[in-house]
């Protein structure tokens, strides 16, 4: 049996916290205020709940997260969810929600995430929380941290295709300057190529500016069929296709260090919407490294492969350019918030579809991209929203 | 003594380490399909037989690439930096995360062929990397 989930289910409320450093406010606070956020948006109390999908904060994790938030918010779902993806975990949550609508498991899903790892971890703490997902035996005993990993993994893709340091910079320029539209950005003075790579070396080739933020803060979405769509406030924007695909966890055990995932999320996500990359008016790719938003969009397909370098230096990512990318400033400058990071770009491209980015918005935007990485370029999800119109 | 994480060897992986302790790189060989697997896991990870045997490697591989470290991911590696992260394709075919040692950042290569050294930690000794003697 095979159900298309194509224009099934669609996103009626969003809500966003503020990002940066957040004193005071813990992850499930966050976890909450965005969830309350999101319910006003929609114009639904808590009592209309009945899925929750949550995922595990750094600062505040519990074994049982969804049920224990449900409890903090005394909501009693029929389906409950702790979802770990790393930055992939958002796009997942909305694939199982769907999946839990069209089988009539529940009818109104929160999607709710919240972190602060910026504030409530000092840095050794984020370093030591940081080894725990390494191979105990294999990975620890090198001391070498993630962010190396992602140095190996962009060092390999300069050699295999003739990929410049300036053509990293350049995804780090562009999310500023989409951020710098952006009054919910955590960073918004514009930077140039010379700014990144004057930055500090911190994983070579990988510079400070090459790296994202780290941040507090939270999101949420709201999640029913279709059907229901327009009994909300807001402009319904609909769940068109979500792909996942999952090659490894430590990046040693890799299938490859220059092709990702993406390579069967964004075909698998594509396929179910009956579209194409060509077909996306933006995208919202995961930029936790400037490198790893080059593999990605060769992957997805909005370039050939090899070709992500140039295809970012000629403006392609822009605003203005043939696919716009990180609208909102991305990992890179709005905020990265661990793994409730992904959550800004699905509320972003929801902003987006609604048509109401203000100074950043895609004109016309009808349809649009979001994809989540996890791991060391491990876990990868694709989802594609659109507006009625692409129903 | 430094406080740099020792790996505690489990069942599955116990061969492994005594290996290194003996001065050898051990890696697990599948006699159904031929699939040599790093790290170690008790059923063959290409086929799922549990017909996997220990053979001892030839401790050379070549660099896929290499990042150098500064700030380490893990306590006791303060005095070491900068050091050199690296991805090493074995001959035998699995790719190892390890460190090259006995090599300046600015010579390491793609390709570079590298052999294994070990570094004693505690009880147990780590498989380090450096470029392979001229023959």
């Amino acid at each position: 049996m095979s159900v298309n989930l194509r224009g099934s289910v669609a996103i009626v409320g969003m809500g966003e916290t503020e990002v940066g450093v957040l004193r005071g406010q813990g992850s499930t606070e966050l976890c909450a205020e965005a969830a309350r956020r999101a319910l006003l948006d929609a114009a639904i109390t808590k009592a209309d709940i009945d899925g929750l999908v949550t995922c595990n904060p750094w600062v505040e994790p519990h074994l049982y997260h969804a049920e224990m938030f449900s409890e903090y918010m005394q909501i009693f779902p029929s389906f409950c969810m702790t979802l770990n993806a790393g930055g992939a975990t958002t796009l997942t949550a909305v694939l199982r929600a769907a999946s839990a609508i069209v089988t009539g498991v529940c009818d109104t899903v929160l999607i709710t995430h919240g972190d602060n790892p910026r504030s409530g971890m000092t840095g050794a703490e984020t370093g030591a929380k940081m080894t725990t997902t390494m191979n105990p035996q294999f990975e620890l005993p090198y001391g070498v941290p993630l962010t190396n990993g992602y140095g190996m993994a962009a060092r390999a893709h300069m050699h295999e295709y003739g990929t410049t340091s300036e053509q990293f910079a350049q995804v780090a320029v562009s999310a500023r300057r989409h951020a710098s539209l952006n009054p919910a950005a955590e960073m918004r003075d514009p930077i140039t190529i010379d700014d990144v790579l004057n930055s500090t070396v911190v994983a070579d080739p990988l510079h400070a500016l090459d790296c994202s933020l780290w941040s507090d803060g939270g999101g949420a979405v709201i999640v029913v069929a279709a059907e229901r769509a327009k009994d909300f406030p807001n402009k319904p924007v609909y769940f068109l296709g979500c792909g996942e695909g999952h090659w490894h966890e430590h990046l040693f055990q890799a299938r490859s260090l220059t092709t990702t995932a993406a390579s069967e999320s964004g075909p698998r996500a594509f396929t179910m919407a009956g579209l194409g990359p060509k077909d996306m008016d933006f995208a919202q790719v995961y930029d936790c490294f400037t490198p790893v938003a080059i593999m990605e969009l060769e992957d997805l397909g909005f370039c050939a492969k090899g070709e992500g370098g140039s295809f970012v230096e000629n403006g392609n990512i822009e605003l203005s350019g043939t696919i716009p990318v990180n609208t909102h400033g991305g990992l890179l400058s709005h905020s990265h918030t661990g793994h409730p990071g992904t959550m800004f770009a699905l509320t972003e491209t929801v902003t987006q579809l609604r048509g109401t980015g203000g100074e950043r918005q895609v004109p016309e935007a009808e349809v649009g991209l979001v994809h989540g990485q996890g791991g060391v370029i491990s876990s990868h999800a694709t989802l594609i929203l659109g507006t009625e119109a692409t129903l | 003594m430094s406080n740099k994480p020792i790996p505690k060897p489990t069942p599955e992986t116990a061969n492994f380490w005594s290996g290194c302790a003996a001065g050898e790189l051990r890696l697990q060989h599948c006699t159904s399909c031929g699939h040599v697997q790093y790290p170690p896991r008790k059923l063959c990870s290409g086929c799922f037989s549990q017909d996997v045997e220990w053979r001892r490697a030839s401790g050379h591989g070549k660099i896929r690439s290499w990042s150098v470290v500064i700030a380490p991911g893990a306590p006791g590696f303060e005095a070491e930096v900068p050091f050199i992260s690296a991805l090493i394709a074995l001959d035998e075919g699995p790719t190892m995360l390890s460190v090259l040692r006995e090599c300046a950042a600015a010579d390491v290569e793609f390709e570079q062929p590298v052999e294994v050294i070990f570094e004693q930690r505690g009880e147990q000794y780590v498989p380090y990397f450096k470029p392979a003697s001229t023959t």
